[in-house]
């Protein structure tokens, strides 16, 4: 407790409850939802992770990396917590600031941002893969409200993953939107597999099929896994009872009448209907094809975890019952599935929250903490066990609060030291601070809005955003069959409906503000509508870790040749009003880069502005952190 | 600086020799000059396209039509191809060691199972890197349509593909800006350069350089007089009429185009055969859209006189079960499924390889996708056993080990 009072003494400011901004700043404060403010243990963790790394530091007679300037760190810091560089008035108000905590206050601001919502939403919903996918998640906007809620109300991360890994009911009722992570992979085995991977960082999917070439999982561990999950499915149309009593009838009357109003009838009723059932049996059954001798085909498996503690079934059903019936019989739901959230998402699994500050390193840092982030094992603690011991705790001690995490990174002196480019000549120890390497596609494009106007994240949401899906959800609570047949047949067609849906629910949204002034964010769940962050690698969302931060041909010739900024930009404004040609330069040298052009820099001032902004847009400067 | 040298700044001469096959560039071991790599993702069904020489059952509600070769036979959703099967080699008992989709495409395209720790070049990316030369201005990789592009894996980033999602687009932002003249642009990019090279001092890396790579890539592109290679208005009525209207037939059109100005390695993507369940109510018409495209493509080439140069390979990351499920679709199965390759040679008008009658297992003339790898780069004049490293000096054979089954060709 000494420790502590000396850190409240250092860090004025830091250690009591720190005001959030007022919104005099730009980085409006106001994140929709009131949330606890940081607590007073961060500047602790800073130190402690500090401690350690200079330790290590010390133990391999390295030289510790020297401090970043106050416009390294504003660039930095704004990219980080909120994805895009700070506008030019942003960077200037604060290099000018001169109060010694001014760090930790920006740190602060910003993770309770709007901006943060924005970035981070990006972050989880690349991971979870938010896609709409043809007859299984066939939209998939209450999915992403579901996260935009989560991280605007900074739920904490253990709860997150619990509540995906055990959501259940209607895909498209507002706030039940957790389920679109099953409906996303409904195929339970791959699905599975993907949980495993995206919550405990590890690769089990070829003991789907097999026993794992070189881990230990063999194909009756996989299933056994399974088990708990087993019978959970998604179904999107009514359930038989239901379709029988009440839709059929008019079902087969409009299929033999018209092939459109058929469709019409079919994805209306879904939209309602549309739900994941099954708590899970905690039986599993091996498979048909089954190849090893220590099993039979369909023989039955109870659950187990792969390590760590049993958490607890209830059966209702004996096994010896259970083999006696036929074999499509896996017992009655019993809840199993929650026992496996429980354990996936415990403090006390050896892998959930190493994965998880091993994910969050890698984003921050653009390092392996421990290991690759979805291939990582059982016994790996990284080059620095020490290190992520520490991480482990921390994020334990936060209760998986994400931004008490982050806050600890951004707030040591780790974190605010020189990038390092990696190389064949790097040193040994690579953790004392991040690393070269290229933005995110969201995170270049939503930089460009920061060059246009004063308030990048004004449109950014702060509530939940109706869709088409939601709307008509709501609707259809009140819809009885027969308002179902007037719908399908005195509707504008198959092709529009859903169109005519989403201009409703669009109306109810009130004023999102123009398109030209959203961040990719608020694009939402339609990536394809996005070009221009496609242009950059953005995920398509086919893999767990599938964001491509290559070049290639068509990127580069939209930099080169299509890249424009609206003359009513807050870049040209403030160029206008600039009071020589040097003043204009060192503008676009703060606008873009976010420092001062160097003296060596100079020769390049006799070019024309629109030249000069050219170049520096399409600088490795601009698209790589520094 | 020299125009010549700012545009095409990576060192090239001597960069693919090393590539030829080690008994040298004869006329018959380098038959191919390109290749059109038709890929068809989700798992093409064999015993609902051209293995059908399997028990009845197997079949499900397939049934068998002659073509237009004497003891070769194919499903009846192929009508078109079957009147062309005299060009082409049906192999039936390819073999894969991948159940899964993602690591099952990441097979077929790179041949080397997926890791955590690399990715892996794929075939396209090899080609190119291999055979392109410095007089080359169009990239010696084109990918056309949705679906995975053409990953240049740890070869830097300008061996990539080219991807044109849309035939019908052609390529957008090629022209420089009407506004700026072409000086006006030459200046840019000098203090781009100059930019760059400052950066690169204190903070370069392999991606920065791989930026700047694929900038002089994208330059010398855009300043090619062969960019009208991806614009279709331009192709001879004659030749479009061979073809139908779907994105498919139109992609392929695109292929033979580039083909004839030199592409070396044209990739088009045909998706959607993922049938687990209503096969029978749901592939009939991607079926179709394959039987029209590829039907159009060879009879194409046929009359531009490019079939006897250019490889045209049909592949899938693996095939379908002999036994049609519950859901009335068929499920994933890697051992015994279906590839086709025309033109360059190769044994037309035959089936190599087969699967027992029960259609579970590959039988003979089994061939793993590292060996259809290895013979498809043959074909082209590359050694398959032609190494380079990864990033980490991990050294990477082109083919993993795969053989060149020189029997395949004439």
């Amino acid at each position: 407790m000494k420790m502590r009072f000396l850190m409240t003494m250092m860090f004025a400011g830091l250690c009591v409850s720190v005001p959030r901004a007022q919104g005099a700043e730009g980085h409006a404060g106001d994140s929709g939802k009131k949330v606890a403010s940081i607590p007073v243990d961060v500047s602790a963790f800073a130190q402690e992770i500090d401690r350690l790394v200079a330790g290590e530091l010390k133990r391999l007679e390295q030289e510790p990396r020297p401090e970043i300037d106050d416009y390294t760190f504003c660039r930095r810091i704004h990219l980080d917590a909120i994805g895009r560089i700070p506008t030019i008035d942003e960077l200037e108000s604060f290099v000018s600031d001169d109060r010694s905590d001014k760090r930790a206050r920006l740190i602060e601001q910003l993770l309770n941002s709007k901006g943060y919502n924005s970035h981070w939403y990006n972050y989880w919903a690349d991971l979870l893969r938010v896609k709409d996918v043809g007859d299984k998640l066939h939209h998939s906007g209450n999915f992403s409200e579901w996260i935009k809620d989560s991280v605007r109300g900074n739920k904490p991360y253990n709860e997150m993953a619990h509540e995906l890994i055990n959501a259940s009911g209607e895909l498209y009722k507002p706030g039940n939107g957790a389920t679109g992570f099953y409906a996303r992979e409904p195929m339970p085995l791959d699905h599975l597999a993907n949980s495993v991977k995206t919550f405990m960082g590890m690769s089990i999917e070829c003991a789907q099929c097999h026993d794992h070439p070189y881990e230990d999982w063999t194909q009756q561990d996989f299933y056994k896994l399974a088990a708990f999950a087993s019978k959970t499915h998604l179904r999107v149309d009514p359930l038989p009872k239901d379709e029988k009593e009440t839709y059929a009838k008019d079902r087969r009357i409009l299929k033999h009448r018209d092939f459109d109003e058929w469709i019409v009838y079919r994805e209306s009723i879904r939209v309602k209907h549309a739900a994941i059932y099954g708590t899970g049996t905690g039986f599993m059954r091996l498979p048909h094809d089954y190849q090893y001798t220590d099993g039979e085909p369909h023989q039955i498996m109870e659950a187990d975890v792969l390590f760590g503690n049993m958490p607890k079934v209830n059966y209702q059903m004996a096994k010896e019952k259970l083999e006696s019936l036929p074999k499509h019989h896996f017992g009655p739901g019993i809840n199993a599935r929650r026992s496996m959230a429980d354990w996936m998402t415990s403090a006390d699994n050896p892998m959930f929250t190493k994965a998880t500050v091993n994910r969050l390193w890698y984003k921050i840092m653009g390092t392996e903490l421990v290991g690759q982030p979805g291939g990582l094992t059982l016994e790996e603690m990284g080059k620095h066990p020490a290190l992520t011991r520490k991480l482990i705790s921390i994020m334990k001690a936060s209760k998986y609060d994400a931004k008490v995490f982050l806050s600890a990174l951004f707030n040591s002196r780790t974190y605010q030291s020189k990038i390092l480019a990696l190389s064949t000549t790097s040193p040994a120890y690579v953790l004392d601070g991040p690393v070269v390497r290229r933005l995110a596609a969201e995170v270049i494009v939503d930089s460009f809005l920061s060059l246009k106007t004063e308030t990048p994240d004004k449109y950014v949401a702060t509530e939940f955003h109706w869709d088409g899906f939601t709307h008509f959800y709501e609707k259809s609570q009140d819809m009885t069959v027969k308002d179902f047949v007037d719908y399908s047949v005195k509707g504008p067609g198959r092709g529009r409906f859903q169109a005519r849906e989403e201009r409703e629910a669009q109306g109810r949204n009130g004023d999102m503000g123009p398109n030209e002034l959203w961040r990719v964010s608020t694009f939402g769940r339609n990536y394809r509508r996005h070009w221009m962050a496609m242009l950059m690698g953005k995920s398509n969302r086919e893999l767990i870790d599938g964001v491509n931060l290559e070049p290639d041909i068509p990127q580069i010739l939209f930099m080169m040749n299509g890249l424009g900024i609206p003359e009513d930009a807050l870049i040209y404004r403030k160029l206008s009003s600039a009071a020589n040609h040097r003043k204009k330069m060192e503008l676009i040298w703060k606008a873009i880069l976010g420092r001062l052009p160097r003296d060596s820099e100079e020769p390049l001032f006799k070019n024309t502005p629109d030249d000069v902004m050219w170049a520096l847009l399409n600088s490795n400067e601009f698209r790589f952190g520094r | 600086m020299n125009r010549r040298d700012f545009i095409y700044r990576v060192g090239m001469a001597g960069m693919s020799l090393p590539c030829l096959n080690a008994t040298g560039a004869s006329a018959q071991t380098s038959k191919a000059k390109s290749v059109i790599y038709i890929f068809l993702q989700g798992g093409l069904s064999q015993y609902d396209s051209f293995n059908v020489e399997v028990d009845k059952p197997v079949l499900g509600k397939s049934t068998i039509i002659k073509s237009n070769v004497d003891g070769v036979r194919v499903s009846n959703y192929y009508p078109k191809l079957a009147r062309q099967m005299d060009q082409v080699l049906v192999l039936n008992a390819m073999k894969t060691n991948q159940g899964a989709h993602p690591a099952g495409i990441y097979k077929m395209l790179t041949g080397y199972n997926p890791r955590s720790t690399v990715t892996h070049p794929e075939l396209g990316a090899w080609v190119n890197k291999c055979l392109t030369r410095e007089r080359d201005s169009l990239p010696n990789f084109v990918s056309i349509g949705n679906g995975r592009a053409g990953s240049a894996g740890f070869f830097p980033g300008q061996w990539a593909a080219l991807p044109v999602k849309d035939p019908d687009k052609g390529i957008d932002f090629v022209k420089r800006n009407e506004s700026l003249g072409e000086n006006a642009f030459k200046k840019r990019l000098n203090i781009l350069d100059s930019l760059n090279k400052d950066f690169e001092k204190d903070f370069g890396s392999k991606d920065t350089r791989s930026y700047v790579d694929t900038y002089a890539g994208s330059l010398k592109f855009m300043n090619s007089n062969d960019i009208d290679a991806f614009e279709l208005k331009n192709e001879n009525p004659h030749i479009v009429n061979l073809y139908g209207k779907s994105e498919f037939s139109r992609s392929c059109l695109m292929a033979g185009r580039l083909v004839e100005r030199g592409v070396r390695f044209v990739k088009v993507n045909l998706g959607g055969w993922d049938y687990h369940d209503g096969i029978y109510d749901k592939m009939p018409a991607n079926a179709n859209r394959l039987d029209s495209g590829l039907s159009s493509l060879l009879t194409h080439l046929g009359q531009k006189g490019l079939l006897d140069s250019t490889l045209v390979v049909v592949s899938t990351e693996f095939g379908r079960k002999p036994d049609v499920n519950p859901n009335r679709g068929r499920d994933h199965h890697p051992d015994g499924f279906t590839c086709l390759i025309a033109g360059a040679g190769v044994k037309a008008g035959q089936i190599y390889g087969s699967t027992t009658k029960d259609g579970k297992h590959a039988d003979e003339d089994v061939l793993d996708v590292t060996d259809f790898n290895a013979s498809i780069a043959w074909r082209l004049g590359i050694d398959p056993g032609y190494e380079e490293n990864s990033a980490s000096g991990r050294p990477f054979e082109l083919a993993n080990k795969g053989k060149a089954h020189k029997e395949l060709f004439s």
